[in-house]
């Protein structure tokens, strides 16, 4: 299936211009067009939902050895099937799907072509300008480009377009002496008889904090357990499972603070931010809980009025941008809270997994393997069942909601293995066509996994250009926790972890998120100490004292934040918080003067990395080579090829690590944290003491001191 | 201005990056100009459509999720959030975190009197551990190890001496600046599957009948005795024995009501002394938990070869026997105290007090284990080897002298856990492995706190289940004294459905401690909490029969949830025909043989109806619970298995209410064999049904 917008009225312009009528503006054409390759057949038929999937249509071979068939549908989304040879198959060329009562079909959306259109096809940005190029589309049978009526609007500034021909449609918009931000320009005209076009929304990015997700530093952080209002520090809550107070203030305040900006962050991902129940409920492990972690959607649309509502979301997301700092929205699309108005609504309506099917999520008969797909985290969470088409778009339209009226710039997507890929794929779909711009979208999946081959293999599944743009790399999670916090694994075990994980997305476009710890595991630290397995409640483990220990923090922090791929701290890595698994990972932020010099150390130790990351090349896009793997001691360089390579070490106990020659192009090196100098590149060795590492620049790096 | 006019040739470009816009722009120069050149106006022509290209950019990411691939390491403890948490496990045959491999560990010996395997090999197992026995020269011990794990660990040497293996070199931090031992992961083939075999399995067919053989039936007179002086009637022997029992047996009473296993009070010999109980008043040991001699039987309940023949005759009509066994104390009067003093912990509280529970020790906290229940009754301390023994080869000996299939056990939390496993490792190779069944053991722990009853559960190193009570306060509040909703009740049981994990736990709604709970049924509960214990009304101002049918008919359905649902379901003697009563000893009235209400005669036939309804239905013993419906009344549930699925539909209400989301069509009632028609069926007040398609 090829949705089919402007060819028609373009081969006629250009046929048009060689005797074939009048001249003929580009216009909309809203044709679906099936198409399949012959692979041996030549009877190959289409069916679908647009007559009740009554006798398929046969496609009609082309000179060129396409099959295809056009046909017009009422604007609308269908279900589809290909039949070849008598038998049934999903489009192989169309990635989007619904579903046909419990059978996976082909998806094929119908626009609505009766008005006109904007198609934006290059947002550039270069220093404080920003150029939209595009075309205005006619509506089918509608009048030409009203050229004086094109506006786009960014932040209540209206201009107006540089360029704009009636005949041709282009238009181009030149916005310059922008402030440091993001720009999200919403673009409007109309044709010659005052049809307008739907608001269509470019995106530009003036200095941002990174130029693209991957090469930045994502800070997740919950915003419950955050900071109060003003930036305050919270206390903490009476029980774990209580709402401790923070607020989306908090958040906006530490922004303005300059709290991200000097941890060289690029995007914070927020906790879930819909209204959530007031009530207690029982969680998984017996004890009562608080909604403090927003995960309870009670409102599909509505924003938490305990963390400030609309008004400071707005405020924050905006403090955000200025700093040129994207933000993330948690967005839990697989089930509702029970009171939700949608489960109220359409429960009996097949909305969800409920009714004789229903059980919850492991337990008895209700395995986490079995029913992944169908089980209920919580007998009061139902979950949301996609293959019903109306179900679907409802939770892909929520998604859309959310980015567009909050102009945020990506989704982190929350449980994604419990739905099927269908889901996240038309939420990718749905997220992109509806802004335009480099970066501008970002999707990050939650694919919960173990260590190992199966881990990774569970995540690729949902990568890739028409999937997810990134995932938590779990499997990479566990064995940094072996090798630097447990002395499980030697060296070797993240070297080939990452080997084999960057070889199972190579192709996919997808960067895999790093970390060393999240909100739903015990913290790093403690399982350092080994008393992260202590009791959540009632033996939650003490803030070590022990240097050696923080040290092995700093060690694995070191690793993700000199890693290709996206390094995400999450709230409290960079003070190095010790907890038991969730709920007692989840304590808010010290105040600044509860943080010990240990702790500060490590927090300098990431500011340096995050500013490190920000001005070298090599680590932020640089191409990873090992230079020693052993038991205890490992080492790397990144390089991207502009003779600034970076070269990093570590060290579980005190030893020679010998650098081959050639393995880094030969020169003068600096150790960025004690600033020792070393010869390298013809076969030296550097020392590395007990639980150490160092990350060395060529000498004369201009990041040696880069500055905040 | 050319590149994006060109540009707009592509139908896909909207969903493009600019690094594909790049390459496509390319593409399309040099294709589409010739393509379209020889266009014409016609729309039907198929040369003015672009070909799609391909999918994903050379990346596939498969057609289905890989099984087994998100199995999680198992540290997450995901709370009711979004994270997905724990790593569900895949593996249709036996996820890898189930998986067991047999290691064993050894140690030499050099005189040590004990030698106690710790580590991470089980969620308890630093606090359990495996005992190990000495074989030759060495102390060994084979564990289920986890499958492909390695394991930190540490010898328990006489109880407080923790060394680390002197012969494995392999260590590592233990976290308080010392070493544990490693053991490095080790997979093997074949592994077992930590899943429970059959012989355990068979235990979830039980219906388990509480006889109180003092209170039930007296079936020779010649062994009664005289009352013990100046002790109440209610508090005094009554006459009822196990040739009652038997009686009742061979009349196929507990056959009827769908009973096939029994529990019978303590069978060991008791003091004939009376005693004071907290209240005050003067008890006897009719409810046989004084024990005296603990190789002899009480001979007001008859000789062991009446026992025996007790149990022979119940296994004769396919009927199970587990005793109650007061492990916890002995009297002060019993030879074992009074020889062997140095295996109970002494009654004083090294303060200048005694060491009773609730005076001069406390029930709780580091006096748990030592404090005496009564000044007349020595606490044993199994922290004592030689405690233990006796205890446990006196527990064989019964099973010896009976043949008994189990024991029900009290008083866990108040013993050294020791004793709880060194006894369940003797059960499995001296009992299980000569009879080739699984002997079950049946705790009480009297709480609401579900993760301390689970603590004691485990089949195969501790209990095989405990008494549900944070279920039983569920169901009587909410069906019986009609509380809070229904949907309340099905949230508790999604909860604690699969809480227990392996265990088998046993439901009930009455017992021995609890008010008779015909009271709680009545149209206004005699009490407003369902643990109240109803002293209140024990020794005067006793109730009586309620008159009204309708709380009759709300027992009859609360039973219904018990017996339509996994676990053992327990029927506490008397219950089955609403016996009245308020709290201990008036809960324990004589059993009525005759002369019931009508409300009574409701009653038992319901539980008849339900005792062949679930022997005939595997479906109600051993499948799966799932909601269908619940309202505030009325809740239905199905209970899958692979032979069946059966649907059981509930109403609390005192007016008719209704339940949906059962299978359309005709359905057939199993409590009275009519017809309905689902999907929505409309419930009698206080009524249940039993559904099949």
């Amino acid at each position: 299936m090829q949705r089919l917008r402007i060819l028609h009225g373009w081969a006629c312009l250009l046929t048009a211009a060689m005797g074939c009528g009048g001249i003929e503006p580009p216009r909309r054409e809203c044709t679906t067009v099936f198409w399949a390759e012959s692979e041996g057949s030549n009877d190959i038929r289409v069916e679908g939902s647009w007559n009740n999937w009554a006798e398929a249509e046969p496609l009609e071979r082309r000179d060129d050895g396409w099959f295809l068939k056009p046909m017009d549908l009422a604007p609308g989304e269908y279900g589809y099937r290909l039949v070849r040879a008598g038998k049934r198959e999903r489009d192989p060329l169309n990635a989007l799907t619904t579903f046909r009562d419990e059978e996976e079909v082909s998806l094929a959306i119908a626009e609505d072509c009766s008005a006109p259109a904007l198609r934006i096809d290059r947002v550039a940005v270069r220093d404080d300008e920003v150029t939209i190029e595009g075309v205005f589309l006619a509506s089918e049978e509608g009048a030409p480009f009203d050229s004086r009526s094109l506006r786009a609007e960014a932040s209540g500034v209206e201009f107006l377009s540089d360029t704009a021909s009636s005949a041709s449609g282009a238009f181009s918009v030149v916005a310059t002496g922008l402030a440091k931000g993001k720009h999200t320009f919403t673009l409007t005209a109309q044709d010659q008889n005052g049809k307008q076009v739907a608001p269509t929304k470019a995106v530009g990015w003036v200095k941002p904090a990174q130029e693209s997700w991957n090469e930045g530093i994502l800070y997740h952080l919950m915003i419950d357990r955050f900071r109060g209002d003003g930036g305050s520090t919270l206390s903490p809550p009476s029980t774990p499972g209580s709402r401790a107070g923070g607020t989306l203030d908090g958040v906006r305040a530490e922004i303005e603070k300059g709290t991200f900006d000097e941890l060289g962050v690029s995007a914070i991902w927020i906790s879930p931010v819909y209204t959530n129940p007031t009530e207690l409920r029982e969680g998984r492990d017996g004890r009562m809980y608080e909604s403090y972690h927003g995960y309870w959607p009670l409102e599909s649309r509505g924003v938490e009025p305990r963390i400030g509502g609309e008004t400071a979301l707005r405020a924050m997301i905006a403090e955000a941008h200025k700093h040129g700092i994207r933000i993330i929205f948690d967005i839990v699309p697989n089930h509702v809270y029970e009171h939700n108005d949608r489960f109220k609504t359409y429960r009996n309506d097949g909305w969800f997994n409920d009714g004789l099917a229903r059980c919850v999520c492991g337990s008895a008969g209700c395995g986490w393997g079995e029913k992944l797909g169908t089980c209920w985290f919580t007998p009061y969470m139902p979950d949301v069942r996609f293959q019903h088409p109306s179900a679907m778009k409802a939770q892909v339209d929520d998604a859309v909601f959310w980015t567009n009226e909050f102009d945020a710039d990506g989704v982190r997507i929350d449980a994604v293995p419990m739905m099927p890929r269908a889901a996240t794929r038309r939420i990718g779909h749905a997220l992109r066509k509806s802004v335009v711009g480099q970066d501008a979208m970002f999707l990050l999946g939650e694919v919960y996994t173990g260590a190992g081959t199966g881990g990774i293999e569970s995540i690729r599944y949902y990568m890739g250009p028409d999937g997810l743009n990134s995932a938590f790399d779990f499997p990479l999670m566990w064995t940094i926790r072996d090798v630097f916090a447990a002395d499980r694994q030697g060296f070797s075990a993240l070297e080939e972890t990452l080997v084999l994980n960057d070889a199972a997305l190579a192709k996919s476009g997808s960067v895999l998120g790093r970390m060393i710890d999240n909100h739903d595991t015990s913290r790093f630290i403690s399982e350092a100490v080994g008393n992260a397995g202590n009791d959540p409640w009632n033996n939650p483990p003490p803030q070590p004292t022990d240097p050696n220990i923080y040290a092995r923090a700093k060690m694995a922090l070191a690793f993700v934040l000199t890693l290709p791929g996206l390094p995400v701290l999450y709230q409290g890595d960079e003070l190095a918080m010790a907890g038991a698994g969730d709920p007692d990972c989840r304590r808010v932020m010290p105040d600044e003067s509860a943080i010990s010099s240990l702790q500060d150390d490590v927090r300098n130790v990431v500011r340096r990395l995050g500013r490190l990351r920000r001005c070298s090349a090599a680590l932020r896009r640089g191409d990873r080579m090992p230079i020693a793997v052993g038991p205890d001691m490992y080492a790397y360089a990144r390089d991207v090829g502009d003779g600034e390579p970076v070269i990093v070490m570590f060290a579980r106990k005190k030893g020679t690590l010998p650098v081959p020659a050639g393995a880094v192009p030969a020169g003068q090196y600096v150790d960025v944290f004690t600033g020792e100098s070393f010869g390298l590149g013809q076969g030296e060795s550097v020392e590395l003491g007990d639980l150490s590492y160092r990350v060395l620049l060529r000498a004369g790096s201009v990041c040696l001191n880069p500055s905040p | 201005m050319r590149e994006a006019f060109v540009s707009t040739l592509h139908p896909d470009v909207r969903d493009m990056n600019l690094k594909r816009i790049t390459s496509l722009l390319a593409l399309t120069a040099v294709l589409g100009v010739p393509v379209f050149g020889a266009a014409s106006c016609v729309a039907e022509d198929l040369n003015q459509y672009d070909p799609p290209n391909g999918l994903g950019g050379g990346y596939n990411p498969g057609e289905g999720p890989p099984p087994g691939g998100t199995t999680g390491t198992g540290y997450g403890t995901s709370s009711g959030d979004g994270g997905s948490g724990n790593g569900p496990p895949m593996n249709p045959v036996c996820d890898d975190s189930l998986k067991r491999c047999a290691e064993e560990f050894s140690l030499a010996d050099t005189g040590q009197t004990s030698v106690e395997l710790r580590g991470d090999f089980a969620p308890d197992g630093w606090t359990v551990g495996a005992p190990m026995t000495k074989s030759g020269t060495n102390w060994t011990v084979t564990i289920p190890a986890p499958y492909n794990q390695p394991i930190q660990y540490k010898f328990v040497i006489d109880g407080n001496n923790w060394i680390n293996d002197p012969a494995n070199p392999n260590q590592i931090d233990d976290g308080f600046g010392g070493k544990n031992s490693l053991f490095s992961a080790m997979t093997c083939d074949p592994w077992t599957c930590a899943a429970l075999n059959d012989s355990i399995e068979q235990w979830r067919d039980a219906v388990l009948y509480f006889v109180l053989v003092d209170r039930f039936l007296d079936g020779d007179s010649s062994n009664n005795g005289s009352p013990v002086p100046n002790v109440p009637p209610a508090a005094n022997y009554q006459g009822g024995d196990w040739q009652g029992v038997i009686n009742k047996i061979k009349e196929g009473y507990f056959g009827k009501l769908g009973v096939n296993s029994l529990w019978l009070s303590v069978p060991v010999d008791n003091t004939e002394m009376s005693g004071a109980g907290t209240d005050g008043k003067n008890y006897s040991a009719y409810h046989g938990y004084w024990p005296k001699d603990f190789y002899k039987t009480e001979e007001r309940l008859g000789t062991m070869a009446k026992l025996k023949e007790l149990v022979d005759e119940a296994h004769k009509v396919g009927i199970t026997v587990l005793i109650d066994y007061a492990a916890n104390h002995a009297h002060s009067s019993a030879p074992v105290y009074q020889q062997n003093m140095n295996w109970f912990w002494p009654n004083d509280n090294m303060s200048g007090g005694n060491c009773v529970c609730g005076e001069g020790c406390a029930w709780d906290g580091p006096t748990t284990e030592k404090c005496w229940f009564t000044p007349y009754l020595p606490d044993f301390n199994y922290g004592d080897a030689a405690a233990r023994k006796y205890s446990i080869d006196n527990m064989i000996w019964w099973w010896q002298q009976t043949g008994i299939d189990g024991y029900r056990l009290d008083a866990l939390k108040h013993m050294n856990l020791l004793w709880l496993t060194e006894l369940r490792s003797r059960v499995n190779t001296e009992i299980d492995a000569v009879t080739g069944k699984h002997f079950y053991m049946v705790g009480e722990t009297y709480t609401g706190d579900k993760g301390l009853i689970k603590y004691y559960v485990d089949p195969v190193t501790k209990l095989d289940g405990q008494f549900d009570f944070p279920q039983r306060a569920e169901v009587c509040s909410k069906i019986l004294m009609r509380q809070g909703s229904m949907n309340e009740l099905e949230a508790f049981l999604n909860g604690n459905d699969a809480y227990y994990g392996n265990g088998i736990m046993s439901t009930f709604i009455g017992n021995h401690d609890l008010p008779r709970i015909i009271h709680l049924a009545q149209d206004t509960p005699l009490w407003s909490s369902p643990w109240d214990g109803g002293k209140d009304r024990n020794w005067s101002n006793q109730p009586g029969l309620p008159g009204e049918q309708s709380a009759f008919e709300r027992m009859a359905t609360a039973f219904t949830l018990l017996m339509t649902t996994r676990g053992v379901p327990l029927i506490y003697y008397g219950d089955e025909i609403g016996l009245p009563g308020a709290g201990d000893p008036d809960n324990r009235r004589f059993m009525q043989w005759s002369g019931y209400s009508g409300g009574q005669t409701l009653l038992r036939t319901h539980m008849e109806k339900l005792g062949q309804i679930r022997k005939d239905h595997v479906a109600l013993r051993r499948g799966n619970r799932s909601s269908v419906w619940v309202t505030n009344d009325t809740m239905a549930y199905k209970m899958v298995h692979p032979m069946e699925t059966v649907y059981v539909a509930i109403n609390r209400g005192d007016t008719q209410g209704s339940v949906s989301g059962l299978p359309s069509g005709n359905l057939t009632n199993l409590l009275n064999n009519q017809t309905v028609t689902g999907p929505t069926l409309n419930i009698p007040p206080r009524s249940s049904m039993i559904l099949t398609q």
